[in-house]
């Protein structure tokens, strides 16, 4: 890649005829003054002087933008722009910094953001493919053609397939705006324009969450939600189970920083149980709890055991919030004995007492660690029990999340301030009507994480078997795939090779229509290339940050001029839907500020005390502390369990689910597959103890990095300088491959190979290995990637219930290179 | 082993030389044993160490950065090493400069002459101190070693013997009693070198910060050594056996000569490799 | 003459890098060239017993730039000047347009804070945002932080607030130069001149 550095940036992408307009206005002199100034003359610099010079020249003006990536935070940018141009990034220097009225620092990805905005991998023109799907040729093509283009495909797969074969890709470039919100893609304005055009083909589930957020529906109904992050002031102690906010939510006024602000208040205890000692830990925890990969709940179920045998269970809890405890209030269908303390005592129908001594062979755990561990949190109270979405994006994530959420069920911790469900941290969000996207007239859905089976074989796929929803199976495959703000049709999707092969067969997907701001590995498969442009480029609001009590609301505002040929999503899609026949119901007849002026104007009616248009253009960054003080998840429940039931069947916690034990009986399921009514413990494939460990020895997992969001902002040399893309590998498994720290490695199993350098760390439990995901796919000549990209070895198989991505659960070699 | 000091090395390695080279031979001049006739004839050869010192020089600017801002190296004169070294060795240069221009036009009485002859060898002294002190920096603990002013001064002695003899050679002056010891004071360092060397590699394991250890600063290190020595002995060898075989004397102390500023500058590299501070 | 001078807190430091990518955006540094490096300290060992793993291990991170030393090394092996202290605010400056690029001050300085700018020809470094602070503001780097991990101000005021450690491995010891900084340990810190770890990652830095 070029190297994008400060000068070669502006001169080298864009800056070029800016520059040579410069050079004709000051004449000749000028342009001497100019060469001059690089050649450093002796005693005197002249370069500091043309600097000062230009300085007064021009003046510096600055603009309230924001970074609108999928981080779980929002931050807003101050950019100081000069002559048109982004010169340096600012961010939330407002107010005196007290928390809760803190300033929202951006984070060093957003400190980024101009070499992200100046990138020479800008896609300038649209662009249409022709070399073969993949190659990356691409002819320039006008904005008609491209609309024209598009609206003429699109009709004719509407019309020989049907809306069906329409499938919008899960992408989350920009899920931080409002009218560029690409995430979900139902709320996004291609949505908006399908659903004017008989619809799509929906996805449900997220490669973020879709296990837990399967497994969690059985257990509290609906999205599980958790008690503020800044309750943590209010707690003894913190349990986190692979939750790494310290990379995961980065922001200066996101969950990191209430984390650090809320546990100074309480003192409390931190335990992270996480196969690396994560950032996170970093010496701020109290105890770093190793733990084999896929194996929490194997923990639980030990920790569970002590918990129960030495009456450290909130029984009363237990007997009027929860269903299937033990047979007390173990549902009527259900086998005798199938309750949870059954299984955890040995009762169940296998018969295996869960000891400390048979979860630690599991986990990797010793014993007495477990026990303890199990009596500081049986007897700690109020305890905040949290779960990153480490654990849960396992071949087994859905039982995993559920088991860490029993952990707080049998304690007795939900509901009440300083405790937590067990799920992931919550916040307080700002209520805001967003852009109206319309009906789907399409009920069918498949999960997010099956679209390449979708293409492949998609009239196979069913119900009971793919978990296809809103229909039994599938009539069409997809042929026409709209990719907005997403590199989920590449880099970030499982099995990258086996990904190529599906997209590589043009007579599968007919067409593909990539809406990007850089040639990403997946802009490389588009046929039709639309250059978008970024947050700086346009006006837009910014919101939905996970950010404890205090959350924001952004005026994006318009930075600089769209640079190149690049346009807003928002007149692509009105004018496509003019060529398909809705242009009018599309735009109702108002332009992109117009519409954030008309939705303000909407949610000021409903919610007077937000800021005017112009009042908030001016403040940049409108800051809300929730007015109900701490959010406690099912706060109302635990008041009052029978006036506020729970969503799920019985309005109950269901720790035994019968509709789970129905999906069980009903669905087929692959070989070592398990659903199961109770959160228990379940081998998987690619797990610890499968027998593929011969061949392959280690456990890989991914992780979230700093450097990037997802693949976003992965093209930003400084950024991968500063982070450089490694495998962390334990001293233990790198000296008995001969592997030192800075050595080239391959990593690989049987869906492909990669070559990274090894960082070799007593911060990973050994037998483990990580590659944090995201990184830019890279294949040289024979395929094997170069820049460190996970999903080379990531499996399509998807998880049994949710159909989602076990991206965590890898069996892999790793060899020096 | 990276080669990025190159030309700090060229600049001490030859600079060492020819100020070696130019005490002895101005301590034979102000002996006052040469006739008039014979310092004429050795005067000319002399040439070589002021072409071997305009090298030097411009070497040292290829390693600024800025080079056309080369005097400002001067403004701190008097507080820094580096500025004194650049003056003292400007000085040396154009004193000694002017001193064998003199002899050369047979210009001023050879008393005056003498006497500047007498301040550029001091100031060669001086010169060959300020290089040493540029060098014995207290947060650099693999160079603030006695063995950094040992291996400099070495140089100068081996390179300066060498090349005095090679002078004293070319102006065909070989029997003299200057050049009957100078054989003598070369072997002498060049064992010296030997085993301050191998003395200096073993102390290195005692050098480390939190983050690096000097023995692990250069890859094969030991073998880099036993290279700079092996040369350094074959220089003996040559140089010796150019004193016993007169036929291509003046070309066998020549290669002799090419393979010491090997050696050296070999060994300088080494000692730019060895760079760490006592911290990050 | 007031000195000012940085508090470290490496208890709060995650390693985030903000601090360091904020610098290079407002001073415009290539991509080799950090003012604010953030070293990673780590180290330790397993212990295995059967099926499981016990460890003691640890790591940390410390975010450094220019110490703007009481006795800086960097400034008498400056042959130009063009290294100097600045009487108004203690903080140590590279004159730009004096500096000859001899990297001398580079060798010297025992926190590998002045780096060398080839495309420049000369040398650059932190400079205490000098600008910022005549105007009352905090440095870049230290308003950037996440965590408020960092902060500036004069070293009396710094001493008062938060103490006197200036050195924790894998930094030097800080009678080398007298760092006008004050550390706050981060819990698993090595006491200086320790070597039971080693810097993680070195490319980095
Ligand atoms: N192996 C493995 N794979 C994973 C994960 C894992 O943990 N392991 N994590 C998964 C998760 S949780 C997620 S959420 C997904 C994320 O996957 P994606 O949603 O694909 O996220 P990004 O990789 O950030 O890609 C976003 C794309 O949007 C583009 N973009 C950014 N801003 C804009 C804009 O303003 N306009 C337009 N048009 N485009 C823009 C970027 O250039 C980039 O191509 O990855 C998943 N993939
Ligand atoms: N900087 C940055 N921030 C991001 C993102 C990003 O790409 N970059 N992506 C954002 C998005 S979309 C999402 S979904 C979230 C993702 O947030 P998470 O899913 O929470 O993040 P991960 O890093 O995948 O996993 C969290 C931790 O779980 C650990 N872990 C992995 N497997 C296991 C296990 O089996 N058991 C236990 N106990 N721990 C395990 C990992 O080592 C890691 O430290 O992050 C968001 N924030
Ligand atoms: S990546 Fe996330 S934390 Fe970083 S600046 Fe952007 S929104 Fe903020
Ligand atoms: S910004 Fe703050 S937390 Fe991040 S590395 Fe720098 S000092 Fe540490
Ligand atoms: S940290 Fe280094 S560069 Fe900065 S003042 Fe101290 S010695 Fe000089
Ligand atoms: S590089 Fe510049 S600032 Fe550093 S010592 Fe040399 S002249 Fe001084
Ligand atoms: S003080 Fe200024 S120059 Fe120094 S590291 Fe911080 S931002 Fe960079
Ligand atoms: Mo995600």
């Amino acid at each position: 890649m070029e190297n994008e550095s400060s000068n070669s940036l502006f001169h080298k992408a864009f800056n070029l005829d800016i520059s040579r307009r410069d050079v004709l206005k000051t004449g000749s002199a000028g342009t001497l003054a100019l060469a001059a100034g690089s050649i450093p003359l002796p005693f005197v610099s002249t370069g500091a002087s043309a600097q000062t010079a230009s300085a007064t020249a021009a003046e510096e003006r600055v603009v309230w933008s924001a970074c609108t990536v999928n981080c779980g935070s929002r931050c807003p940018l101050r950019m100081h722009v000069r002559d048109g141009e982004i010169t340096w990034v600012e961010t939330d220097n407002t107010g005196l910094d007290e928390y809760g009225n803190h300033q929202v620092r951006a984070c060093l990805r957003g400190r980024s953001m101009r070499r992200r905005v100046y990138n020479p991998d800008r896609l300038k023109y649209p662009m249409k493919r022709v070399g073969a799907r993949g190659e990356g040729k691409f002819a320039r093509i006008s904005w008609d053609e491209a609309y024209q283009l598009l609206a003429d495909n699109l009709k004719r797969i509407i019309a020989e397939y049907g809306n069906e074969a329409v499938y919008l890709n899960y992408g989350t470039g920009t899920l931080g705006g409002t009218v560029t919100k690409s995430w979900p893609p139902a709320s996004s304005l291609v949505a908006r324009l399908m659903n004017l055009c008989g619809g799509y083909l929906n996805h449900y589930g997220d490669y973020s969450t879709a296990q837990i957020a399967a497994g969690l529906n059985y257990t509290y109904g609906g999205w599980a939600a958790g008690n503020s992050v800044s309750d943590i002031a209010n707690t003894r102690l913190l349990v986190m189970f692979g939750n790494n906010p310290a990379e995961t939510r980065m922001s200066g006024g996101g969950i990191v920083y209430h984390l650090e602000e809320a546990r100074q208040r309480s003192d409390a205890r931190m335990i992270v149980i996480d196969p690396r000692y994560s950032d996170t830990a970093g010496g701020r925890e109290d105890e770093w709890v190793p733990i084999r990969p896929g194996t929490d709940a194997a923990l639980v179920a030990g920790l569970a055991h002590v918990l129960i045998s030495e009456n450290l269970v909130d029984q009363p809890f237990l007997d009027r919030y929860c269903v299937g405890y033990d047979e007390r209030t173990l549902p009527e269908g259900a086998p005798a004995n199938g309750h949870y303390k059954a299984y955890i005592l040995g009762d169940g129908p296998d018969g295996i007492a869960k000891t400390p001594a048979w979860a630690s062979r599991i986990t990797g755990i010793p014993s007495r660690r477990i026990v303890q561990l199990a009596r500081e949190i049986g007897s700690t109270k109020p305890c905040y029990i949290v779960q990153g979405w480490g654990p849960q994006r396992h071949a087994n994530g859905e039982l995993i999340s559920r088991a860490i959420a029993m952990l707080a069920i049998l304690t007795g911790n939900v509901g009440i301030n300083g405790g937590n469900s067990g799920a992931r941290e919550g916040g307080y969000s700002i209520p805001f009507e967003r852009f109206p996207t319309l009906e789907n007239p399409v009920d069918t859905s498949i999960s997010m994480f099956t679209w390449t089976d979708a293409i492949a074989r998609g009239p196979e796929m069913t119900a009971t078997r793919d978990g296809v929803r809103g229909k039994d199976k599938l009539d069409v495959p997809i042929k026409f795939i709209w990719n907005y703000a997403s590199n989920c049709l590449v880099n970030q999707h499982s099995e990258i090779n086996r990904t190529h092969e599906i997209l590589s067969d043009e007579d599968l997907c007919e067409m593909i229509v990539v809406i990007d701001n850089h040639m990403t590995s997946s802009a490389r498969y588009a046929d039709l290339l639309l250059p978008d442009l970024t947050t700086s480029e346009q006006m837009d609001f910014a919101m939905d940050a996970n950010a404890g009590n205090m959350n924001y609301l952004i005026f994006a505002d318009q930075v600089i001029e769209p640079l190149f040929e690049c346009k807003s999503v928002y007149e692509m899609c009105s004018e496509i839907a003019a060529r398909m026949g809705v242009g009018e119901a599309f735009t109702e007849g108002r332009t992109q500020e117009e519409w954030l002026r008309h939705l303000l104007a909407q949610n000021r009616r409903r919610d007077p005390d937000l800021p005017d248009f112009e009042a908030f253009r001016e403040m940049g960054i409108y800051k809300r502390q929730n007015p109900n003080g701490f959010f406690v998840a099912y706060r109302d429940f635990r008041a009052d369990p029978e006036a506020n039931p729970l969503t799920t069947s019985s309005g109950k916690i269901e720790i035994y689910s019968e509709a789970l034990a129905k999906i069980a009986a009903e669905w087929e399921l692959e070989e070592s597959d398990v659903i199961d009514p109770l959160p228990i413990h379940a081998s998987t494939f690619e797990g610890w103890d499968s027998p593929d460990r011969a061949r392959y020895p280690l456990q890989l997992i991914g992780f979230h990095c700093k450097s990037r969001t997802h693949s976003t902002y992965g093209n930003v040399a400084l950024l991968k300088a500063a982070v450089r893309q490694e495998m962390w590998i334990n001293p233990i498994d790198a000296q008995s491959r001969g592997i030192v720290n800075g050595d080239s490695v391959e990593i690989f199993n049987d869906r492909g190979r990669v070559h990274i350098a090894a960082k070799v760390t007593p911060r990973i439990l050994p037998g483990v290995v990580a590659l944090s995901e995201g990184a830019w796919y890279a294949p040289n000549r024979h395929g094997t990637d170069q820049a460190g990209s996970i999903n080379v070895l990531t499996t399509q198989r998807p998880s049994p219930l949710a159909k989602g991505n076990p991206s965590h659960t890898n069996l892999v070699e790793v060899n020096k290179a | 082993m990276g080669w990025h000091e190159f030309p700090l090395v060229v600049f001490t390695v030859l600079a060492q030389c020819a100020v070696g080279a130019f005490i002895l031979l101005g301590a034979l001049i102000l002996t006052g044993r040469l006739e008039e006739a014979s310092l004429r004839r050795l005067n000319r050869p002399m040439l070589i160490i002021w072409v071997l010192m305009g090298v030097a020089f411009a070497a040292s600017t290829l390693h600024l950065g800025s080079p056309l801002r080369a005097p400002n190296a001067l403004l701190r004169l008097g507080g820094s090493w580096l500025s004194n070294e650049i003056f003292l060795g400007s000085l040396f240069f154009a004193l000694g400069g002017l001193f064998w221009l003199l002899t050369l036009l047979d210009k001023v009485s050879p008393l005056l002459r003498k006497v500047l002859l007498g301040i550029a060898m001091l100031l060669g002294v001086a010169f060959m101190y300020a290089t040493i002190h540029v060098y014995m920096i207290p947060t650099v603990p693999t160079w603030n070693t006695p063995f950094t002013p040992l291996g400099f001064f070495l140089t100068s002695v081996m390179g300066g013997a060498l090349l005095a003899q090679l002078l004293l050679n070319l102006s065909g002056q070989g029997y003299r009693l200057m050049a009957r010891l100078l054989p003598w004071l070369g072997a002498l360092a060049i064992v010296v070198a030997l085993g301050s060397s191998v003395a200096h590699a073993m102390s290195l394991a005692g050098i480390q910060s939190a983050i690096q250890s000097a023995i692990d600063l250069v890859p094969h290190y030991q073998s880099l050594l036993i290279i700079r020595l092996a040369l350094l002995a074959a220089v003996l060898a040559l140089w010796l056996f150019a004193l016993r075989s007169m036929r291509h004397q003046p070309l066998v102390l020549c290669a002799s000569f090419v393979l010491l500023l090997a050696a050296e500058m070999l060994g300088r590299n080494l000692f730019y490799n060895l760079h760490m501070t006592a911290g990050l | 003459m007031t000195q000012y001078g940085f508090y470290i807190d490496s208890s709060k430091c995650t390693g985030c890098k903000t601090c360091q990518l904020s610098c290079k955006d407002y001073k415009d540094l290539d991509v080799d060239i950090n003012y604010r490096r953030i070293y990673e300290y780590a180290g330790g060992s397993w212990q295995a017993d059967g099926d499981t793993w016990q460890p003691s291990i640890f790591s940390y991170y410390l975010s450094i730039a220019c110490n703007h030393c009481a006795a800086p090394a960097c400034v008498p092996v400056c042959p130009s000047g063009a290294m100097h202290k600045r009487s108004e605010d203690g903080l140590v400056v590279v004159d730009t347009d004096t500096c000859i690029g001899c990297k001398s001050c580079a060798m010297a300085c025992p926190y590998g804070a002045p780096q060398y700018s080839a495309r420049k020809g000369h040398m650059t470094k932190c400079d205490g945002c000098y600008e910022r602070v005549a105007e009352g503001l905090k440095p870049v780097c230290v308003e950037s932080c996440p965590l408020r991990a960092l902060d500036f101000a004069p070293m009396e005021e710094l001493h008062e607030r938060y103490g006197n450690l200036a050195e924790v491995a894998p930094l030097p010891s800080a009678s080398l130069t007298g760092p006008s900084i004050v550390i706050k340990p981060n819990r698993n810190a090595r006491p200086v001149g320790d070597t039971t770890g080693s810097l993680a990652n070195p490319k980095e830095v």
